[in-house]
C-alpha cells in the first residue's frame, strides 16, 4: 500500500497546460519510490492506483487561478462527466470507492497557473516558477515535513467572482 | 416541396473518438430525404508534416491520436522501413506485433465496455445523464471494473514496451529501440488468465444483448457492401502485416493478394464539401458504389480463420450468422467480432509471451536512406492504417499521404445514419432514445476522429429542426 499517489495531468503539447505532467515527472526523478503518474487525463484506469492510497494529489494546469492553489476533493463532490476521456478528480474517487470499495482518506487539487496555452512544449517563466513551487510543496508532504492540511492553508483555493 | 423541407442535427455525436455531427434533411411529408454524418474537424498533419526529417513521423504521428497512437507509430516504422529497404530483425517484428496487439485490446475494450456498454446494459432510452461508464458502474460493478481492468492490460503492455501509455516513440524505421526482459514477460503473462476471462465474459454478455435488441439490431447498417482487410498469406487474420482482400457483400473475393505498395490502384479518395473526412472507395467499382467497410466487421468476414483456438471457435459461430447471404452485412456485428477480436488478441499476446524470440537484442536494422518513397499498412482497431511517404536524398520528407481506417468507413457510416434516421424518425415524434440510436449506429464502428488533441470539453446532444431556409423552428439541447 502506497501512502501518497501523484497524478500529474495536461498537454505537453499546449505550452503551460502541461504544467501538471512536468511537476509529476520532476516529482518521479526525486522520488524513484513515490507513486507518480504523468498522464494526459484522468482515465478510470487509475482508479485502482489511487483506492488504497491515504493520500492522493492531482496536479493539473488552470487558467482559473493566478497563483498555486490546492482545492480538497470528494468523491462525489463535483460533477463525474460522461466523457471517458475527461473524468474529474470528483469522478475518480467516485470510481475508486464505487470498484473497490476504498479512496483516499484525502485527496487534493493542486491547481498551477496556466498563462501561455498556445502550441509548443516551453512553458511560460511564470507558470514555471509556478510548478518549482508546487514539485516543492509535494516534496514536503512526501518527506513527511507537512500535511495536506497544512497545504491547504498555504495555498488556498481561488475566491471566483 | 423544398419549402417545407426540414434538417435535425444531432451536434456533436457523443461517446466517439473526435467530434462530429449528424444532419437529418427530412421532405415536407417528414419523411427522411437524407442524412449525413458530417466531420467538422481539420487537422493537416499530412501538410505540416511536409519537411520533417523522415525519422521523426513515428513521434509525430504517435501525436494524431490518444486513443490508437501506436497504430500510427507501427505503421509509420513500417513506412520507415520502406524507405530504408531493411528486414527487420525477428525480434523487432514480434514486439512490434505484441504491442499492436496490446493496441487492439485497450482499444477493443475503450470500445466496448466504456463506450457502447451503456446503451446496451442500461438502455437505448435510459436517462443520457447515467449513460455513461459511471451508471454503468452502478448497474454492474465487477463488469464495469473487468471491463477497466482488461483496458489497463492492453495499456500496461504499451507502457511495458514504450515506457508510456500513449505517444510512445518506442518503434522506429528499422525496428525498435528498447528490447524486452524476463521480468517484463512475467508482469504481462499475470494478466492474462483475467483478460482471457473477461473477453469470454464480454462475449457471453453481447450475446444476450442480441437477443435484447433483437427489434432494432435489423435496422444498425444492415446492408451489402464490399469488405477490405490484410490477411496472412494462409488467410488468415492478421493485424500487423500481410496483402490486402477485398471481399464483396454475397462472400465472393473480387481481389486477393494486393500487394500494399498497389493500394492506389484499387482505392481512391473522393472529397465532399460537407465534410472534412475524405470518402475512400474502390477504383474498379467508382465513387460512390465502391463503398467498402473496414476494421473488426470486415476482418471477419475476409480472413478464412483465426489461428487461436478460442477466437476460432467464436469466428464460426460469427459466420453462422451470414447464412445464405456470404458476409455478415449488419453493422451491430461490429461488436460481435470486436470482441473476437479482443479475445483473439488476448490468446496471440500469451503465446507470444511465451515465445523465446520475445527477449532478443537485436532490435533494429540500421541503414540509409535507399528509396524515395515508402508505404506501410497494419491493421488499426478500427481498420487497415496506410502511411505513404516521399523523402528526398536525405530523408527530408516531401510527401505525406495517411488513409486512415474511420475515413475508409466514412461512406458506410453515412448509409448507416441514412437506414437509421429512415426507420426511426417520422417527423413528428424525436425523441433523445431515438437519437441515441442513430448515435449508437455511427458507434458501431468505433469512429476515430483524431481526439487527442483537442479539449473535448462537455459533449452535450444538440438538435435543431430547421426549416428550408435555416430558420430555427424547433430546438433540443441534453
Amino acid at each position: 500500500m502506497s501512502a501518497t499517489a501523484v497524478i500529474g495531468i495536461g498537454n505537453t503539447l499546449r505550452r503551460d497546460d502541461g504544467a501538471g505532467v512536468a511537476a509529476a515527472r520532476r516529482i518521479a526523478r526525486a522520488f524513484p519510490d513515490a507513486h507518480v503518474i504523468a498522464a494526459h487525463g484522468l482515465q478510470p484506469e487509475m482508479s485502482e492506483a489511487i483506492a488504497h492510497c491515504d493520500t492522493v494529489l492531482f496536479i493539473d494546469a488552470s487558467i482559473r487561478t493566478s497563483a498555486l492553489s490546492v482545492t480538497r476533493v470528494s468523491a462525489g463532490s463535483g460533477a463525474t462527466g460522461s466523457d471517458v476521456h475527461a473524468v474529474t478528480p470528483e469522478g475518480m474517487m467516485t470510481i475508486a470507492q464505487q470498484l473497490y470499495g476504498s479512496a483516499p482518506r484525502e485527496a487534493l487539487l493542486l491547481e498551477i497557473p496556466a498563462f501561455e496555452c498556445g502550441f509548443g512544449e516551453r512553458m511560460s517563466e511564470r507558470t514555471l516558477r509556478m510548478v518549482d513551487s508546487c514539485v516543492q510543496l509535494v516534496a514536503e508532504l512526501l518527506r513527511g515535513e507537512t500535511t495536506p492540511g497544512i497545504l491547504l492553508c498555504m495555498a488556498p483555493a481561488p475566491v471566483h467572482d | 416541396m423544398t419549402t417545407m423541407s426540414r434538417t435535425i442535427t444531432i451536434s456533436p455525436v457523443t461517446r466517439i473518438e473526435g467530434h462530429a455531427k449528424i444532419t437529418i434533411h427530412l421532405d415536407a411529408g417528414g419523411n427522411v430525404a437524407d442524412a449525413r454524418f458530417h466531420v467538422n474537424e481539420f487537422r493537416g498533419f499530412e501538410k505540416f508534416c511536409e519537411g520533417r526529417l523522415m525519422w521523426e513521423m513515428g513521434g509525430i504521428t504517435s501525436r494524431i491520436c490518444g486513443i490508437c497512437p501506436t497504430s500510427h507509430l507501427i505503421t509509420s516504422a513500417k513506412a520507415g522501413d520502406d524507405i530504408l529497404a531493411v528486414a527487420i530483425p525477428e525480434t523487432a517484428e514480434k514486439l512490434r506485433r505484441l504491442i499492436t496487439l496490446a493496441q487492439w485490446i485497450q482499444s477493443h475494450a475503450l470500445s466496448f465496455f466504456h463506450l457502447s456498454s451503456p446503451d446496451f446494459l442500461l438502455g437505448f432510452d435510459s436517462d443520457p445523464a447515467t449513460r455513461n461508464i459511471f451508471g454503468l458502474i452502478a448497474r454492474d460493478k465487477e463488469f464495469a471494473r473487468r471491463g477497466i481492468r482488461l483496458r489497463k492490460f492492453g495499456q500496461e503492455i504499451i507502457e511495458v514496451l514504450g515506457s508510456r501509455r500513449i505517444h510512445t516513440p518506442w518503434a522506429v524505421a528499422g525496428g525498435v529501440r528498447e528490447p524486452f526482459g524476463t521480468a517484463q514477460r512475467d508482469r504481462l503473462l499475470a494478466w492474462i488468465p483475467e483478460a482471457k476471462e473477461t473477453a469470454q465474459i464480454a462475449l457471453d454478455t453481447l450475446a444476450g444483448i442480441h437477443e435484447k435488441f433483437a427489434r432494432d439490431i435489423p435496422n444498425f447498417g444492415n446492408f451489402r457492401s464490399l469488405f477490405v482487410g490484410l490477411v496472412a498469406p494462409d488467410g488468415a487474420l492478421e493485424y500487423y502485416d500481410g496483402a490486402l482482400r477485398v471481399m464483396d457483400g454475397s462472400g465472393n473475393i473480387i481481389a486477393d493478394k494486393i500487394d500494399i505498395h498497389r493500394y492506389g490502384e484499387y482505392f481512391g479518395e473522393a472529397a465532399e464539401p460537407w465534410s472534412y473526412l475524405k470518402f475512400p472507395y474502390y477504383r474498379p467499382l467508382g465513387y460512390p458504389k465502391g463503398m467498402y467497410r473496414v476494421g473488426p466487421l470486415a476482418r471477419l468476414n475476409i480472413c478464412d480463420y483465426i489461428d487461436t483456438p478460442l477466437a476460432e471457435k467464436e469466428r464460426v459461430a460469427f459466420k453462422a450468422i451470414a447464412g445464405s447471404a456470404g458476409t455478415v452485412n449488419n453493422s451491430f456485428y461490429y461488436h460481435y467480432a470486436r470482441l473476437i477480436e479482443l479475445l483473439f488478441a488476448v490468446e496471440k499476446a500469451e503465446a507470444l509471451l511465451h515465445d523465446p524470440a520475445m527477449l532478443g537484442t537485436s532490435i533494429r536494422a540500421r541503414a540509409m536512406i535507399n528509396r524515395r518513397a515508402g508505404i506501410g499498412a497494419s491493421e488499426a482497431p478500427r481498420g487497415t492504417l496506410f502511411h505513404q511517404y516521399e523523402v528526398d536524398e536525405n530523408g527530408v520528407l516531401t510527401s505525406v499521404n495517411l488513409v486512415i481506417a474511420t475515413a475508409q468507413n466514412n461512406l458506410a457510416m453515412n448509409r448507416t445514419v441514412q437506414q437509421l434516421a429512415a426507420q426511426y424518425i417520422d417527423g413528428n415524434t424525436i425523441t433523445e432514445g431515438i437519437l441515441n440510436r442513430i448515435e449508437s449506429g455511427i458507434r458501431c464502428f468505433d469512429p476515430c476522429l483524431s481526439c487527442s488533441t483537442h479539449a473535448a470539453g462537455q459533449m452535450p446532444l444538440h438538435v435543431q429542426l430547421c426549416d428550408a431556409g435555416g430558420r430555427v423552428i424547433s430546438e433540443v439541447a441534453r
